[in-house]
């Protein structure tokens, strides 16, 4: 090691320091993430039920809780319908919320009122949105109404939610609704870190609308966009108060998605194996999808290309 | 990754390259343990013998039939001295005002108890972690409660494992004077576990003034079938047609199974057989579910929400909008049509569920009991307390106040009860024709996989046929036995 190599380590306290300070986070992460996250993987390799048989919990079983899990065909069903509802909310939501960035980028009259109205759906809590937008899809309420008065539906009397064919994207149209709002604000961030120098030169030089959009501000907002996909994403996968109190995954099992399979396998059927073993799964998947995200972003932060 | 301090120079802090193939080859690690950890457990115990193993070893314990188990013998009370005060810890779902006041005069009787209420925590899914929390309480024999609060559907779970204190000897004939159904889904292989507070059963509200007063309407009355009821309703449709005919919750729930357990009792069906072979794919669970199919999609009689709203948007549309003739309910309707917010006051009644040709009239039962923890510390002050609140005289007493309904059936035939609550000899009628849904310890689970299914007849996703057909084989798939048609 050379003597300017030296020069720029930290030094023995100050990486003592930095243990010191960094110790109550892990302490704490250990305590409620890491316990419960080992525990639960544990579970996925032992039979462990509340109720009946509980007298053989603890019974090593190998991979027979994945097994009887990929067996499912409800658990098959909740990743389909999770797929489509990540994809569908998360591209819906990131378009949406651009559209919503570029406007509220502009000056206008009224923008603050604008800028106010467009993040209320995201200071309601999950549940009250659910409610919300029930009472909005139920026969009597608003969408059958529009839909009725546009030709769209034969009775007015129609049930968004109630209508298999369409529920999943009745449910996909509360989570863009609920969730643009935070994207936008990640969006709208990064528009105002683009220095108007730049759009005044491309002018200068003849560029078009459609030109500086898309050789300057998509570029620009490249890790703003990754940034929001990231948080889009597990607020998506994260919203199964909205999916419960809007279908409660009806109608059958036509917006059952994974989060609220899990929740009936552990809480109705009691099966803390094969829920286990769900966790493990959905734990792998996340790691493994958020991860290449994650690398992707600290390098744009970072400026490695 | 790098950071630029101030002055532009690039510092080396961050994870660099080596770290992040660190970082994949632990989550490597991790996968490859997964499958070595789950390889090792399959070679050492073959999957098949596991399967057979938890097969045999739960599922038939489950199904077996069941033989009396021993009473273990309840840890004596501790005798307390006359200023040692015990304080008994009883699980409500929420605290009411009558509750209170009763609590009071029951510790100002027996000055040296305190009754401490529990609360179940709150949320969407909170009866299930009300169930949780009380189930792992017991099952640990856990001293933390004394008096349990358990709902009808939770009662075989508790029995079966006893997770309560029998109460057979204790209650003895005195079982005999609460509404029969409840004490039935309280007695498991001969072994009582519970004492009935809470009574509670459906039946169909109707508007007396619409229909009774209607030309040409039969009025609903014992032996009335399912078509003829369907038929009175089309009648009543072009009279009335801005109203609608039956509301009725369909939703994917817990609700929806109490209504299918009406019209599958009320044409001679059951979920299970004596050796719990699932029955729901056979010919009266079929009709049961193509009948609530018609009268959904087919005659739309129920309001529009039945199959995406719940019970309180269907019983609002009753009491308090009025935009209903028949409404499947619980015996609540009665108090909320005296309501300054109800539109019905004085205009309706309760009476039979239809029926199908050839079977009588059923009604699915619901309600609350309680149940001693076996791990109480003080299982024979428990016991006087419960005693007490069970009594003849506390239960009228609560309904006089306008409580909850009890569970002692004479009461429905107590003048002064009747001089307050005129409706009572109706629900006395109900009560003995009740239907349960199946004592199973499982029955949650089954419950829940009928549910999907029947909710999708119900919504058109799959004939009603095949749905059932699917039911009954995740049913039989999960008990280990057979899906049986007679």
């Amino acid at each position: 090691m050379s003597k300017s190599e030296k020069s720029q380590a930290p030094s023995s306290f100050f990486r003592f320091k930095t243990y010191v300070f960094i110790l109550p986070a892990l302490i704490l992460t250990g305590i409620f993430s890491l316990v419960p996250m080992i525990y639960t993987i544990y579970l996925s390799f032992v039979y462990w039920r509340v109720g009946a048989g509980s007298e053989l919990n603890g019974t090593f079983l190998g991979l027979l809780n994945f097994q009887r899990l990929i067996a499912d065909g409800a658990f098959i069903n909740a990743l389909i319908n999770t797929i489509i509802m990540g994809l569908g909310g998360t591209f819906g939501i990131i378009l949406l919320s651009l559209g919503t960035a570029l406007i509220l980028n502009k000056s206008f009259k009224g923008r603050g009122i604008f800028r106010s109205i467009v993040l209320l759906p995201w200071a309601i809590p999950m549940v009250i949105a659910g409610r919300f937008w029930k009472i909005l899809y139920l026969p009597n309420g608003l969408v059958s109404t529009l839909l009725s008065a546009l030709g769209l539906v034969e009775s007015p009397l129609y049930s968004v939610i109630g209508d298999y064919r369409v529920a999943i994207l009745s449910v996909i149209m509360t989570l863009i609704w609920r969730h643009t709002p935070f994207a936008s604000l990640i969006l709208l961030a990064g528009l105002q870190s683009i220095p108007t120098e730049v759009y005044d030169s491309a002018k200068v030089d003849g560029a078009s609308s459609v030109q500086i959009f898309r050789y300057i501000t998509l570029p620009s907002i490249s890790r703003f966009i990754n940034i929001a996909l990231l948080f889009t994403n597990l607020a998506v996968g994260g919203s199964m108060a909205v999916i419960y109190t809007l279908t409660a995954g009806g109608p059958g099992y036509a917006t059952e998605t994974v989060d609220l399979y899990l929740y009936k396998i552990y809480f109705y059927q009691w099966d803390f194996g094969k829920g286990g073993a769900f966790s493990t799964i959905l734990f792998l998947w996340f790691l493994l999808t958020c991860f290449p995200l994650i690398r992707i972003l600290f390098k744009q932060i970072m400026g490695e290309k | 990754m790098r950071r630029k301090s101030d002055q532009g120079n690039v510092k080396r802090l961050d994870p660099p390259e080596e770290e992040r193939r660190d970082y994949l080859k632990a989550v490597g690690a991790l996968v490859v343990g997964f499958a070595v950890g789950g390889a090792a457990g399959w070679l050492s115990k073959p999957a098949e013998r596991i399967t057979e193993t938890i097969t045999e070893t739960v599922t038939k314990t489950v199904t077996a039939p069941i033989t009396p188990t021993p009473t273990p013998t309840p840890p004596p009370s501790p005798t307390p001295t006359p200023a040692e005060k015990i304080t008994l810890r009883h699980t409500f779902w929420a605290m009411d005002t009558l509750y209170e006041q009763r609590i009071k005069v029951y510790e100002s009787l027996h000055p040296n108890i305190k009754i401490e209420p529990v609360y179940p925590p709150s949320g969407a899914g909170y009866i299930a972690e009300y169930y949780r929390m009380q189930s792992q309480i017991a099952e640990t024999r856990s001293p933390d409660l004394d008096v349990m609060n358990l709902d009808i559907i939770w009662a075989a779970p508790f029995n079966k494992n006893e997770w309560c204190l029998d109460l057979t000897d204790r209650l003895g004939a005195e079982k005999d004077k609460f509404v029969p159904a409840m004490v039935e889904a309280w007695t498991w292989g001969g072994r009582l576990g519970g004492m009935p507070w809470m009574a509670d059963i459906g039946g169909l509200w109707y508007r007396k003034d619409i229909v009774e007063d209607a030309e040409g309407i039969k009025p609903p009355a014992e032996g009335w079938t399912w078509d003829e009821f369907v038929s009175v309703c089309l009648d009543l449709k072009e009279k009335y047609p801005d109203m609608s005919l039956l509301a009725m919750d369909n939703n994917r729930g817990e609700q929806m199974i109490c209504n299918f357990q009406e019209f599958l009792a009320g044409n001679g069906g059951a979920w299970l057989d004596e050796n719990y072979n699932c029955l729901l794919a056979d010919t009266p669970a079929i009709e049961a579910a193509q009948m609530m199919y018609d009268i959904v999609n087919k005659y739309k009689i129920c309001h529009p929400e039945t199959l995406t709203g719940d019970l309180e948007i269907a019983r609002t549309l009753f009491t308090d909008q009025g935009k209903a003739i028949f409404h499947r309910n619980w015996c609540y309707v009665w108090g909320m049509s005296l309501t300054p917010d109800s539109a019905v006051k004085g205009k309706i009644w309760e009476t039979l569920v239809p029926h199908f040709p050839g079977y009588p009239s059923v009604h699915c039962v619901g309600g609350w009991s309680w149940a001693i923890n076996p791990g109480s510390k003080h299982i024979e002050d428990t016991w006087e307390y419960i005693k007490w609140f069970g009594s003849y005289e506390n239960m009228k007493e609560l309904m006089l106040m306008g409580g909850h309904l009890q569970a002692r059936l004479d009461l429905y035939k107590d003048p002064d009860i009747i001089a307050k609550i005129p409706i009572a000899p109706a629900y006395y009628e109900l009560y003995k024709r009740g239907t349960l849904r199946p004592i199973h310890p499982e029955y949650m689970t089954l419950s829940d996989m009928l549910q999907t299914e029947l909710h999708a007849a119900l919504s058109g996703m799959k004939p009603v046929e095949t749905a059932m057909n699917d039911a009954a084989k995740k049913i039989a798939d999960f008990l280990g036995t057979k899906v049986v048609k007679k």
